[in-house]
């Protein structure tokens, strides 16, 4: 492949912003961060003692910390494969050629663009006891009415929810566009041989869908672990008694409610390290699942 | 190319011109000569109070510019400050809440402030103010800030609704009363629910105090690091168990963690007819019940026979930050006397709710007839003003607050699905220890 700048120093130019960029804002607080995870920090760096693996340690000795890590994949899992699931069937519905579902799309899509702390005070106050929509239809419905914020199932329950919906916007999209990229001769093609609905979606629409599937597995993932910093935030304050307490909020607690800045990056360090392996186990499994159109 | 050469001298020319001429014009000589002064505080609802002083002390002393910012809640402040302080740059008066005292001195951003006014010859007579925040602040002798806003909790009650179901809440209150206040009440559909409270230290730490059990132990931190928080204590056990008795028939609304403004709006809506609140919510309160209903209030509810200890003092003081010029450093200094002084403190009390932090405005404001038309302002000042001084009620200096923080929230919400009080308080005594022991590790 013949490289389109004949001068060797150009794209080394031209790239040097973005390298600089990642430098100052991405690899040096890496480094730091490794470096300030081997030592206990109170007060930012006012004071700071060598202390080794000692935090990692700690860390992994700390039911706390381990409930945390359970929590995040319990959320995380429900949060990527409820979004998904159910923004393929959005998807699917929007893409049908009806009245009003160019309208429908926009509203289909709209959540994703509100910060997860909104998304989070939305569903705070749909699900709040006293005045919140919900409590009212059960009450109606059902009778009852759930305190939602004071038990950790129904906290964590809540949490997802609104994560899910926030998400979902963003999974149409890229759904959407995966679908209107599927030629219609394939699913014609399969009608007229006698497939039924469901086996024209299971054996054509979803292989062709499958890159699109496999990046937003990955996307969700990574976002039900970091964005949803500030939905946790508003809603329960990762309570109650750790219910909803994920990964992130954690660090947060360490880092800027306790000052405990060597903790924090040690935790910083862990996370990372199991969202990257995550990623990693993912695209083992299921790339070879991927269906690339073209070759 | 002539043209080009042309149009570019003319605009030289030009900009020449206008530099000369904004020379001509007198500079803004104030803001060159003026001193600015920073205060950070966290004060949401009372932050236009902050404001106009701010902008009084500016509008007395020409020479002087205050600078109020609200930096969100107090922890957020205090963050704030110190990553401030971290880039050079600290703001001059900060508004640190009371328990991160501890914490605020460890920090080493901070200069004692009593030494401050030695330093540039600032006369304060101290024996102006009230003891209990005085109590609170002096660490070893020295005092580290100046008391500014400070707080007890007091409950609040919805007179009218009492008033229809033929009953009244006493002045000082026992737990069973309050109970039985609730039962009837909800008994006779009046409203949901009985009473309502933030999840947060503040009542279980003033329940603490009542009963004369400290917090922590070296003596509630005042003359040593303490190692260990009295989670197992008899008071700790009651304050639970009260807690506990009112969620389980019911009684209890949970607004939830730290939501303090979540309380008061249940309590305007009906939703309760008391709740437990901060003095400093006092204005707040009776607006939010303006045109619906009468609020009174009492002290704070103990539990039955106990003879009341008194509470501590809740709130913030001002502390000076460090690396500041002479003529910033006396300034601001003087800026903290002014804001305590006599007017500004009753200013100050009137618009909040919060104590006038000096003895005498109490007596000023009785004489004015002030309190006739304002009673519940009195509520909390007559409770500080029957308290005992000693270590309980002098309050707890522990750098780990802010986990203790959290661990009182969590025994309530561990209460709340369930577990017994025995086993919820073990559990905050094993996390205390453990959060103690950790920060102690952190700054020694």
């Amino acid at each position: 492949m013949r490289s389109a700048y004949s001068n060797k120093v150009v794209p080394w130019l031209l790239l040097s912003p973005s390298i600089l960029i990642c430098i100052l804002f991405l690899y040096y607080p890496m480094v730091q961060i490794a470096k300030l995870s081997l030592y206990k920090v109170a007060f930012f760096g006012m004071r700071m003692k060598y202390v080794g693996l000692e935090n990692f340690i700690q860390l992994f000795s700390s039911p706390v910390y381990l409930g945390s890590i359970l929590t995040s994949l319990v959320f995380s899992g429900a949060v990527v494969v409820l979004g998904i699931s159910i923004s393929m069937g959005l998807a699917l519905l929007a893409n049908q050629k009806v009245y009003g579902a160019r309208l429908s799309r926009v509203g289909l899509i709209w959540p994703y663009a509100l910060s997860p702390a909104i998304a989070g005070i939305v569903w705070l106050y749909l699900f709040n006891p006293a005045v919140g929509v919900i409590n009212y239809t059960t009450g109606l419905l059902f009778g009852i009415k759930p305190q939602w914020y004071s038990h950790r199932s129904s906290a964590l329950t809540m949490v997802i929810t609104a994560a899910t919906w926030k998400i979902l916007g963003y999974n149409v999209i890229f759904l959407l566009a995966g679908l209107q990229n599927i030629p219609g001769q394939f699913l014609e093609a399969a009608q007229i041989d006698g497939a039924s609905t469901f086996q024209r979606f299971w054996k054509i629409t979803l292989p062709l869908l499958s890159p699109t599937m496999f990046f937003l597995l990955i996307m969700n993932l990574i976002q039900s672990f970091f964005t949803n910093f500030g939905l946790v935030n508003v809603m329960t304050e990762g309570g109650p008694r750790e219910a909803t307490n994920i990964l992130i909020y954690q660090m947060y607690t360490s880092g800027f409610r306790y000052f405990k800045s060597g903790f924090a990056s040690a935790q910083s360090l862990i996370l990372f390290a199991i969202v990257v392996g995550l990623t990693l186990m993912q695209f083992k499994l299921t790339s070879r699942r991927v269906h690339y159109q073209g070759g | 190319m002539r043209r080009v050469k042309g149009f570019f001298l003319r605009k030289a020319k030009l900009v020449a011109a206008l530099a000369a001429i904004s020379l001509l014009v007198p500079a803004n000589l104030t803001l060159a000569q003026k001193v600015t002064i920073r205060l950070w505080h966290a004060m949401g609802p009372q932050g236009p109070v902050v404001e106009e002083l701010a902008k009084a002390y500016s509008f007395q002393h020409p020479e002087i510019k205050v600078i109020a910012e609200f930096k969100g809640s107090y922890d957020e402040t205090f963050l704030k400050t110190i990553t401030a302080a971290k880039a050079g740059n600290p703001p001059h008066v900060v508004q640190v809440v009371v328990s991160s005292t501890r914490a605020a001195i460890d920090s080493n951003l901070f200069v004692p402030i009593e030494d401050v006014f030695d330093q540039y010859g600032i006369s304060v007579n101290w024996e102006d103010f009230i003891d209990a925040p005085m109590n609170m602040y002096r660490i070893g002798g020295r005092l580290y800030s100046i008391p500014w806003n400070s707080s007890s909790p007091i409950t609040f009650w919805n007179k009218s609704i009492f008033d229809k179901a033929g009953l009244s809440l006493s002045k000082k209150p026992y737990f069973s009363e309050v109970t039985e206040a609730a039962r009837k009440i909800v008994g006779a559909g009046l409203t949901k629910s009985g009473i309502t409270w933030a999840l947060v230290k503040f009542f279980f730490e003033n329940w603490m105090s009542n009963m004369d059990q400290n917090l922590v132990d070296a003596e509630n931190g005042r003359i040593g690091r303490p190692a260990k928080a009295y989670f197992l204590s008899d008071a700790a056990t009651r304050s639970y168990g009260w807690f506990k008795q009112l969620w389980d028939e019911g009684f209890y609304e949970s607004p939830g963690r730290r939501a303090w403004g979540e309380a008061k709006r249940l309590f305007g809506a009906q939703v309760v007819p008391m709740a437990l609140h901060s003095t400093a919510g006092t204005i707040a309160y009776e607006q939010t019940a303006v045109g619906k209903f009468e609020v009174s209030s009492s002290y704070l509810p103990v539990p039955d026979g106990t003879e009341r200890q008194g509470v501590m003092v809740g709130g913030a003081s001002l502390w000076m930050t460090k690396g500041h010029p002479d003529a910033e450093m006396e300034t601001a200094a003087r800026l903290a006397v002014w804001m305590t002084d006599m007017a500004q403190t009753i200013r100050w009390h009137q618009s909040t709710g919060y104590y006038p932090i000096k003895r005498d405005a109490m007596k000023i404001l009785e004489r004015e007839g002030w309190y006739v038309e304002h009673p519940n302002h009195r509520t909390a000042l007559e409770q500080l003003m029957e308290t005992k001084p000693s270590r309980a009620t002098q309050g707890a200096v522990v750098g780990a607050y802010r986990e203790i923080h959290d661990i009182i929230i969590w025994v309530y919400e561990a209460i709340m699905e369930g577990t017994s009080v025995e086993e919820a308080l073990a559990e905050a005594d094993k996390r205390a220890k453990d959060a103690i022991t950790e920060y102690r590790r952190s700054v020694e």
